[in-house]
């Protein structure tokens, strides 16, 4: 019997290599449903292990605790009710009352708070807007621009190709000042289109879009020609079917990208919190002074996330099928 | 009627010249091939007939009217490719459709999603043309299909049918077969020559097969880098060969060529047979060509003897490929079933060639005539 030692040693490895890329979301899903004290120690009031779900031990709901605690007016009514009770005695009934109201089970207490304290659904809405409208733009520029680079003649097409490729090396980080500048003179920031525009030309595209359409043969485009298209329905008609695959290759970095995005939302919304995308919405939860709520900020983090693996499960099906040049030999 | 009109068109890429001052005239519901080994320039020629390619100077007419700048649609060719280039999306009717929707419809008619329902009636009329093209190519059941689930003959009809839905006046055919397997290839030239005679449209085909340009076109016109060399008939350009190179190019085995001299008195010689057959020049280095089924076995008149190196089998046929002692060149002969008897590879063999038939051909390869027995009736 051959035994080759290499085959455990790969695996070991792809297994450990799997087990780094999950576990942060692993902790993510995990104190997501655990309250502040079970994941800064691990475990519950009563010394029990919080485990992946954590314990579900009640906790009291601070924002609940501090919007409901008992006013003067309050306790002045309950004791005309109560004769006999100092008004200590009768604000820590009251108290008592707003506490036990309060108490939630850690996992709803984050998601609830997640959807109340941020305003998710709205970011969630913003985050749709923002990343499809940068998504279809990047479509509209690239695939003409691909196409024009990958198979009409004229001259400096190399050299347009050149600066496309060198673009690709340049970071955003280096040009998000004068992007800023430049939308800050237009008036434009804290709106939409600040989140938009500087991402409607995306260079990766035009490279990746102009990479697939050198594989579509030439045939196609004669033939659109001869059937009376002109350069621009060849692009949309012809071109676009057969490029869906690498098209969707295209959504998921483009889509991935922007929905993430921290940094670029962060540079130019700095005012109107209707604008916030889904990653702003974990701001809300970063309290400086009294310490950051990881429950609530991981809650959002697992509702962001969400949606993009539903789409990236549902897009992979189609990748594998793709659009073949069935219609060539 | 339709009459395309190619006069003396340049082409080239940079500094390579594809195509030389090339002019040829194509009448009228002919079919007209374009042959030549790959590189000759031939499916450019086609190209710029269609309108793909622009020349660097030249003029293209056609039916009298100059269609040099004129698009590719505008001048009503259609095309048919190699790989098909059907749309992979698009089912077949929806890909017949396709060049009908785009000379009959508005731009807002074939808006996508709500276009259709402005442009009911003309849509109709569209299908109509799509169900008749699709009775003549037997394409019916086929409509709704793409093209990912078709035979490659199926593609090949469909194809076929995007190009007639339109009723051109020329149809332009690049290889179409040469993705067909052989026995496919073979039925479709008949299928193709039937619908050229029912169509009686201008076919203009482009191949580097010679049997296909044999067997379907009324004249065929053989390209060797960027110039026509033989514009003619197809048995014309089989006997006649007006060089070496069209001469080997056309004919399956090649043409057995050969150095050959005449003496003072006008007497053939081939190597170190001296012929009594007299020829018109005296004392000249010339080539001679003879087709492998102008030989005669076993006669002892003009002799020659070969050793054979290697026998193809064609069922119906033998070619034998022999070396013969006095010759440089290798000869290739045809023998038929029945005088195919016991021969093998190293066998001995006599053969005298059919002097009736030699081509003859100067030190530059073009031919002339120098018999006085064959060709004298032309001369005069």
């Amino acid at each position: 019997m051959n035994y080759d030692i290499g085959q455990p040693i790969k695996h070991f490895l792809l297994v450990l290599g799997a087990i780094i890329v999950i576990l942060p979301f692993y902790s993510m899903m995990s104190y997501s449903f655990q309250s502040q004290g079970e994941i800064e120690t691990g475990k519950n009031s009563k010394g029990e292990k919080a485990g992946f779900l954590g314990t579900q031990e009640k906790i009291v709901d601070q924002f609940c605790f501090k919007s409901n605690t008992p006013e003067k007016e309050e306790v002045n009514s309950l004791m005309l009710k109560m004769p006999g009770k100092t008004e200590r005695e009768v604000y820590n009934i009251l108290l008592k009352d707003v506490t036990e109201n309060c108490l939630k089970k850690p996992a709803y207490m984050n998601y609830t708070q997640a959807f109340t304290k941020a305003p998710l659904l709205r970011y969630l809405l913003n985050g749709v807007i923002v990343t499809a409208s940068i998504f279809l733009l990047q479509v509209v520029v690239a695939l003409p621009a691909a196409y024009a680079l990958a198979k009409l003649r004229f001259v400096g097409r190399e050299f347009i190709f050149t600066l496309v490729l060198l673009c690709l090396l340049i970071p955003i980080h280096a040009v998000a000042l004068p992007l800023y500048i430049m939308l800050a003179k237009l008036g434009l920031t804290n709106s939409y289109a600040a989140l938009i525009i500087p991402w409607t030309i995306s260079v990766f595209g035009i490279f990746l879009m102009r990479q697939f359409f050198m594989t579509v043969p030439d045939d196609y485009i004669d033939a659109g020609r001869m059937d009376g298209m002109s350069e621009f329905s060849i692009i949309w008609r012809v071109m676009l079917p057969t490029a869906v695959p690498a098209l969707l290759a295209f959504a998921i970095f483009s889509v991935v990208a922007h929905w993430n995005d921290y940094f670029w939302p962060r540079v130019v919304i700095t005012g109107d919190p209707d604008l916030f995308t889904p990653p702003l919405g974990m701001r809300v939860f970063k309290q400086d002074t009294e310490g950051d709520l990881h429950g609530p900020m991981m809650a959002v983090a697992v509702t962001i996330v969400t949606p993009l693996i539903v789409a990236f499960l549902i897009a992979q099906k189609r990748f594998i099928e793709g659009i073949t040049f069935s219609g060539m030999k | 009627m339709s009459n395309i009109l190619v006069k003396e068109i340049y082409k080239s890429y940079g500094n390579t010249s594809v195509i030389e001052d090339i002019s040829i005239e194509i009448k009228s519901k002919e079919f007209i091939t374009l042959v030549g080994p790959s590189g000759c320039g031939k499916s450019t020629l086609l190209r710029i007939i269609a309108g793909l390619e622009q020349i660097n100077s030249g003029k293209i007419y056609i039916d009298q009217k100059d269609v040099t700048f004129v698009r590719p649609s505008d001048r009503n060719l259609a095309m048919v490719f190699q790989s098909y280039a059907l749309y992979p999306h698009l089912t077949v009717k929806e890909n017949m459709l396709t060049p009908l929707k785009l000379r009959d419809l508005s731009s807002f008619q074939r808006f996508p999603l709500i276009g259709k329902y402005f442009a009911k009636k003309k849509l109709e009329k569209l299908d109509i043309l799509v169900s008749e093209t699709a009775e003549i190519l037997r394409l019916k059941k086929l409509l709704n299909r793409k093209p990912g689930q078709l035979s490659g003959g199926q593609r090949q009809r469909a194809a076929l049918g995007r190009a007639m839905v339109r009723k051109p006046i020329a149809f332009l055919m690049d290889e179409p077969l040469s993705n067909l397997d052989a026995a496919l290839r073979v039925h479709m030239r008949s299928e193709l020559s039937e619908l050229h005679k029912k169509l009686g449209i201008t076919f203009i085909y482009v191949t580097h097969d010679q049997a296909e340009a044999l067997t379907m076109s009324n004249r065929m016109a053989v390209m060797m880098d960027g110039r026509i060399l033989q514009l003619d008939e197809p048995n014309k350009i089989y006997s006649e060969p007006n060089c070496i190179k069209v001469a080997e190019f056309i004919g399956s085995p090649k043409i057995n060529i050969l150095p050959a001299t005449t003496d003072k008195l006008g007497y053939l010689s081939i190597g170190n047979f001296k012929s009594n057959f007299k020829t018109k020049i005296k004392n000249t280095k010339i080539f001679i060509g003879f087709r492998s089924e102008n030989i005669i076995l076993n006669k002892k008149t003009n002799q020659f003897n070969g050793r054979v190196k290697h026998i193809e089998n064609l069922g119906s046929d033998y070619f034998l490929h022999l070396k013969v002692k006095s010759l440089s060149n290798k000869i290739i002969i045809r023998i038929s079933q029945c005088d195919f008897t016991n021969i093998k590879v190293d066998s001995s063999i006599d053969f005298s060639i059919n002097l009736e038939k030699i081509l003859f051909f100067d030190v530059d390869g073009v031919r002339f005539n120098a018999s006085y027995h064959t060709f004298q009736k032309k001369i005069a």
